[in-house]
C-alpha cells in the first residue's frame, strides 16, 4: 500500500510537477514576451543618447564648415543692413545722414567690421565648397590645409579692405 | 529643433576610479558606463591600467580592464585586427576601432565613449538597428535586368579598379556616427557609410539599376544632408573617403539632369 | 514614441523625394555668380567710402552700377534663401516649426530683395 501510494503519489507529483513546469513555461513565455515587449517600449525611452558634440574633437575641417554656416547667417543680417542703407539713400539726405552716422559710430564700425570678416570668410570657404563639389580637395591633408587657408585669407582680406577704406576716406 | 545638448537621462556623471595595485607605469582609461538595469544616468569610470602588462592597442586595455578590474565592462569586439568593425567607438574624441588605435597615440588619459549620438544598449554598445536598416534600404547587392548569363559576369580591370576604396568598407559606423548631419537627421539622412556603399553599387559596371539607385537617393534628406564637413573621411579607420564618394554621387545626380 | 514598424519601413518611409538636385545646382550657380558680384560690391563700396548723399546717388545712377547692384541683390537674396532653407532643414524638426521658418525665410528674402531693388530703381530713375 505504502509502496503503491508512494508510486501513485510520485506519478501524481511528477504529473503535477510537469504540469506546473508546463504552465510555468507557458506563463513565463507570456511574461517574458510581455517583458521583452515592455522592454522594447521602455528601453527606447530610457536608453541614453551617447555623447556627441560634448566629446567630439574639433578640427579645422569641422570649424570651417560650421563657420561657413555662421558667417552665412551673419550675412543675412548684413543684407538687412544693406537694405536699410539703400532705402535711406532713396529716401533722402537727412535720413541717409542719420544712417551714415550710425554706421560710422563705434558700434556701427564694429558691426561692419564683423560683416566684412563674415563676407570674406564665407567667400573663401564658399569657393572651397565649390572645389569640393567638383570632386576636389578630398585628400585629407589638402582638405585641412585649404580649411586653414580660408581663415588666413579672410583675416588678411578683412584688414586690407578696412585699411583701403580708411585710406579712401583720407584717415591717413 | 535638433537638440545640441544631451537629454536629462543621458547626462554623463562621474563614476568610480579603479587603481592598478603595485603598478608603476599606468595610464588612465576613462570609460563610459551605463547599466540598463540600475536606472541611473551614464557615468565615466576611470581605470588605471598597468601598461607594463598591457598590449599596445586600446582594445587590449579594454580586454585587460574586463579581465582584471571590472568584468561588467561591456563592449563589442571580435577580430582584433580591423576587419570586423565590431569595436568601433569614440576614443579621445575621435571615432575609430579600438583594435587599431594605439594607446601611445593618445596623449594623456584615454577617454572612451560609445559611437556618438546613438542609443546606448549598455556601456560602449550602441544600438545600430537604424544604421543597418539604412544599409538594407540601398539594396547592397547586384541588380540586373538582362537574363542571368551562364558564365560569370565580366568586368574589365579598369571597371574593377573603380571599386577600390569602396569595397573595403567594413560597416563599422565610425564615419556615420562622426557626422553632425547624421547626428541631427540620422532618421532620414543615410549617412556617409551607407552612401559610400550606395556609390559602390552605382559605379559597379555589372549593375544595371543605376538609374533606380539614383532615384532612390535623390532626396533632400537621404543624400543632400551631406555638407562636406569631412568628419567621415577623417574618422574612417580603413582610410576610405566617404565624403568623396558622396561628392561623386552628387555629380552623377547633376550629370543626369542634362 | 513607440511603434511596431520594422526598422526598414521607418527608413524607407514615404520614399525618396526625387528632388534636391535642382536646389543643389541653383545654389552653386548663385554661388559662382556671387564671386564677381561680391568683388564688384566690395571694390565699389571701399572706393566710395565716406562719400556724401549726393555723391552716392550720382554713383548709383550710372546704368552699369544700378544693374550690377540689382543683379547682386537678386542673386544674393536667392542664395540666402536656399542657404537658410538648408539650415532650417538641418536643425528645425517638426512640421509646424519647419513651415513657419520656411515661410519666414521666403517672405523676408522677398522683402529684402523688393525694398533694395525698388530703392535702386527709384534712385536710378529719380530726378
Amino acid at each position: 500500500m505504502f509502496c503503491r501510494s508512494s508510486i501513485v503519489a510520485r506519478i501524481n507529483l511528477s504529473i503535477i510537477v510537469k504540469r506546473t513546469l508546463f504552465i510555468q513555461a507557458w506563463f513565463s513565455d507570456l511574461i517574458s514576451a510581455d517583458f521583452s515587449l515592455r522592454g522594447k517600449f521602455m528601453a527606447k525611452a530610457q536608453r541614453p543618447l551617447s555623447p556627441h558634440l560634448q566629446v567630439y574633437r574639433f578640427g579645422a575641417h569641422m570649424a570651417v564648415s560650421i563657420i561657413h554656416r555662421v558667417t552665412g547667417s551673419m550675412l543675412a543680417f548684413g543684407a538687412i543692413l544693406l537694405t536699410w542703407w539703400l532705402v535711406a539713400l532713396a529716401t533722402g539726405y537727412e535720413y541717409f545722414n542719420m544712417v551714415q552716422s550710425f554706421a560710422s559710430s563705434a558700434i556701427g564700425r564694429l558691426v561692419l567690421f564683423g560683416i566684412t570678416f563674415a563676407l570674406m570668410q564665407h567667400f573663401a570657404s564658399g569657393i572651397r565648397h565649390l572645389f569640393m563639389d567638383s570632386g576636389k580637395l578630398y585628400e585629407l591633408k589638402a582638405n585641412t590645409a585649404s580649411a586653414k587657408f580660408t581663415f588666413v585669407f579672410s583675416a588678411i582680406m578683412t584688414l586690407v579692405i578696412w585699411a583701403a577704406a580708411y585710406k579712401v576716406m583720407g584717415a591717413y | 529643433m535638433a537638440e545640441f545638448t544631451l537629454p536629462k537621462n543621458s547626462v554623463v556623471g562621474k563614476g568610480k576610479t579603479v587603481k592598478a595595485e603595485g603598478a608603476t607605469n599606468t595610464k588612465a582609461f576613462s570609460v563610459y558606463r551605463w547599466n540598463p538595469d540600475d536606472g541611473e544616468n551614464p557615468r565615466m569610470d576611470t581605470f588605471e591600467v598597468d601598461m607594463d602588462s598591457c598590449g599596445p592597442m586600446v582594445l587590449d586595455a579594454l580586454i585587460k580592464i574586463k579581465d582584471e578590474m571590472d568584468s561588467t565592462v561591456t563592449f563589442r569586439r571580435s577580430c582584433r585586427e580591423g576587419v570586423c568593425g565590431s569595436c568601433a567607438m569614440n576614443i579621445d574624441g575621435k571615432n575609430g576601432l579600438a583594435c587599431t588605435t594605439a594607446i601611445e597615440d593618445v596623449k594623456g588619459d584615454v577617454s572612451i565613449t560609445p559611437l556618438p549620438h546613438q542609443e546606448v544598449v549598455k556601456d560602449l554598445v550602441p544600438d545600430l538597428t537604424n544604421f543597418y536598416a539604412q544599409y538594407a534600404s540601398i539594396k547592397p547587392w547586384l541588380e540586373t535586368q538582362s537574363p542571368t548569363p551562364s558564365k560569370e559576369r565580366l568586368q574589365s580591370p579598369e571597371d574593377r579598379k573603380k571599386l577600390d576604396g569602396l569595397y573595403e568598407c567594413i560597416l563599422c559606423a565610425c564615419c556615420s556616427t562622426s557626422c553632425p548631419s547624421y547626428w541631427w537627421n540620422g532618421d532620414k539622412y543615410l549617412g556617409p557609410a551607407v552612401l559610400l556603399q550606395a556609390y559602390r553599387w552605382l559605379v559597379d559596371s555589372r549593375d544595371e539599376n543605376t538609374g533606380e539607385r539614383l532615384d532612390n537617393l535623390e532626396d533632400p534628406f537621404r543624400l543632400y544632408r551631406c555638407h562636406t564637413i569631412m568628419n567621415c573621411s577623417n574618422a574612417c579607420p580603413k582610410g576610405l573617403n566617404p565624403a568623396k564618394a558622396i561628392a561623386e554621387t552628387k555629380k552623377m545626380m547633376v550629370e543626369r539632369k542634362g | 514614441m513607440s511603434d511596431m514598424n520594422t526598422p526598414l519601413s521607418k527608413v524607407r518611409g514615404l520614399g525618396s523625394g526625387k528632388t534636391g538636385t535642382e536646389t543643389f545646382i541653383s545654389h552653386r550657380i548663385q554661388a559662382v555668380a556671387n564671386i564677381p558680384l561680391v568683388i564688384f560690391f566690395i571694390v565699389s563700396f571701399v572706393g566710395n567710402a565716406g562719400k556724401s548723399h549726393a555723391e552716392w546717388i550720382a554713383w548709383i545712377k550710372q546704368p552699369i552700377v544700378s544693374v550690377l547692384l540689382i543683379l547682386f541683390i537678386l542673386n544674393f537674396t536667392n542664395h540666402m534663401r536656399t542657404g537658410l532653407q538648408e539650415v532650417v532643414e538641418d536643425y528645425v524638426h517638426g512640421h509646424g516649426n519647419k513651415w513657419a521658418a520656411t515661410l519666414a525665410i521666403r517672405f523676408s528674402c522677398a522683402l529684402i530683395a523688393g525694398l533694395s531693388v525698388f530703392s535702386i530703381l527709384r534712385i536710378a530713375f529719380g530726378g
